[in-house]
């Protein structure tokens, strides 16, 4: 499987906070999720990839070419929808899409139609941007994003404040897009949650640093919530366990690799059950100490 | 085909998945030649990654029950009899096995089990 992007040992310290010693890779036809609590460094990173702003050192390469030296062929290839929308509200969406479309040399308008058309009849050439809902003006900006025949999507924190039902019809565009085999997508979300049922693997930050980047099957299967009575913790090989919890009424954990568990788990009566991302993520800051 | 994932099973998604496409081709559900749908469309459809679907497709493929050209897709591909009746007997196996530890469980003898078979086996026909 070849190589959309492929990140070594990046740093980039600012203030207080630093990005440290970051390597991955993101194969292509995959969507990746890029996950971590606000400050873990999501966007930092981002913004480092695609070269917003400057890493301190590292190498990062889009298609085995380096940003440094191909930064606008790649940019012409990459789509990108920041946190918050970067587009100007007191324009109209008339003169918004001339703007990004004369930036792309590549522009595309069949694919932005493909995306945009069927909701465009509801605006006139002066509705302005600030009178879209969130998530319209989330659809207008992925459109905008795949209409220079983009091959990798970037989407930084595009879910925030968005109920189920709108988050659904967003996954439903990114599943469409991500059919063709060449297209791939990085999409970054404080717990994971909201994009577990697309991703295919994903990337953990905590703090500046990369914890894991697991496939998203093996992460959610190799990670069970195991309970049992507080008395069995004995025979349970316990240094498993990235989260332990003990309480009154018997003891809940999530160990790290569910084939050393599974041995004891029938013996001695132990309950297992699949977690979530947004458990599992925790359970790694936990052990971390970076959570109570 | 109706593939059916479950959250409580022991069995990861990935042996859930191949044992029920195996299962399909078995029983004729999915018929020889059948075109299967894409590793993407699958995902998507099952809400698990590629990677288990790839995972899937190429042991499944290794095995003999499907073959995949390159720009054409994938393929349930023509079985020889010998394979259909070893992997039965193997669909058969695993069952009997589950038995048998039931038995160990329950302080059933050897000889009761198959006893019982045989009654059962008979009542059948």
């Amino acid at each position: 499987m070849s190589t959309v992007l492929t990140v070594k040992q990046l740093q980039k310290s600012f203030g207080s906070f630093e990005l440290h010693d970051i390597s991955f890779d993101i194969p292509k036809g995959c969507i990746t999720g890029l996950i971590g609590v606000d400050g873990s460094g999501k966007s930092t990173l981002i913004k480092c990839l695609i070269s917003l702003i400057r890493r301190d050192s590292g190498q990062v390469e889009f298609w085995g070419m380096s940003i440094d030296d191909a930064e606008q062929e790649i940019k012409n290839r990459v789509g990108l929808v920041m946190e918050g929308n970067n587009f100007y509200d007191n324009l109209t969406l008339h003169e918004t899409k001339e703007l990004i479309e004369n930036a792309y040399p590549n522009w595309n308008e069949m694919i932005f139609q493909k995306y945009w058309g069927c909701r465009d009849y509801h605006y006139s050439s002066r509705t302005l941007l600030s009178s879209l809902s969130q998530k319209e003006k989330l659809i207008f900006s992925i459109s905008l994003a795949l209409a220079h025949n983009t091959d990798l999507l970037i989407l930084d924190e595009p879910f925030c404040g968005f109920d189920p039902v709108d988050c659904s019809e967003i996954l439903v565009m990114l599943r469409e897009y991500i059919q063709d085999e060449n297209h791939s997508i990085l999409i970054s979300s404080p717990s994971g949650m909201e994009i577990s049922s697309i991703v295919d693997s994903f990337i953990m930050l905590d703090d500046g640093e990369l914890v894991f980047h697991m496939d998203k099957d093996h992460l959610l299967e190799s990670h069970m919530l195991i309970k049992g009575a507080t008395s069995l913790l004995g025979n349970i090989p316990v240094s498993e366990f990235i989260k332990l919890d003990i309480g009154n009424y018997g003891f809940t954990g999530i160990c790290n690799d569910y084939n050393k568990i599974k041995p004891y788990c029938a013996d001695l009566d132990l309950t297992v059950e699949r977690t979530n991302i947004a458990d599992i993520m925790m359970a790694y800051m936990w052990r971390r100490g970076n959570v109570i | 085909m109706d593939i059916i994932l479950s959250n409580s099973s022991d069995q990861p998604f990935y042996q859930q998945i191949k044992s029920q496409i195996k299962q399909a081709i078995l029983r004729g559900t999915l018929r020889e030649g059948e075109l299967l749908p894409s590793i993407r469309n699958l995902a998507n459809e099952l809400q698990v990654s590629v990677l288990t679907i790839r995972r899937v497709y190429s042991e499944l493929e290794s095995e003999g029950f499907i073959s995949s050209h390159t720009g054409r897709g994938t393929f349930v591909s023509t079985i020889d009899s010998e394979l259909i009746r070893e992997s039965m007997r193997h669909l058969v196996e695993q069952d009997l096995q589950k038995v048998i530890q039931d038995a160990k469980a329950y302080d059933i003898s050897q000889a009761e089990i198959i006893d019982m078979i045989r009654v059962l086996f008979e009542e059948d026909l």
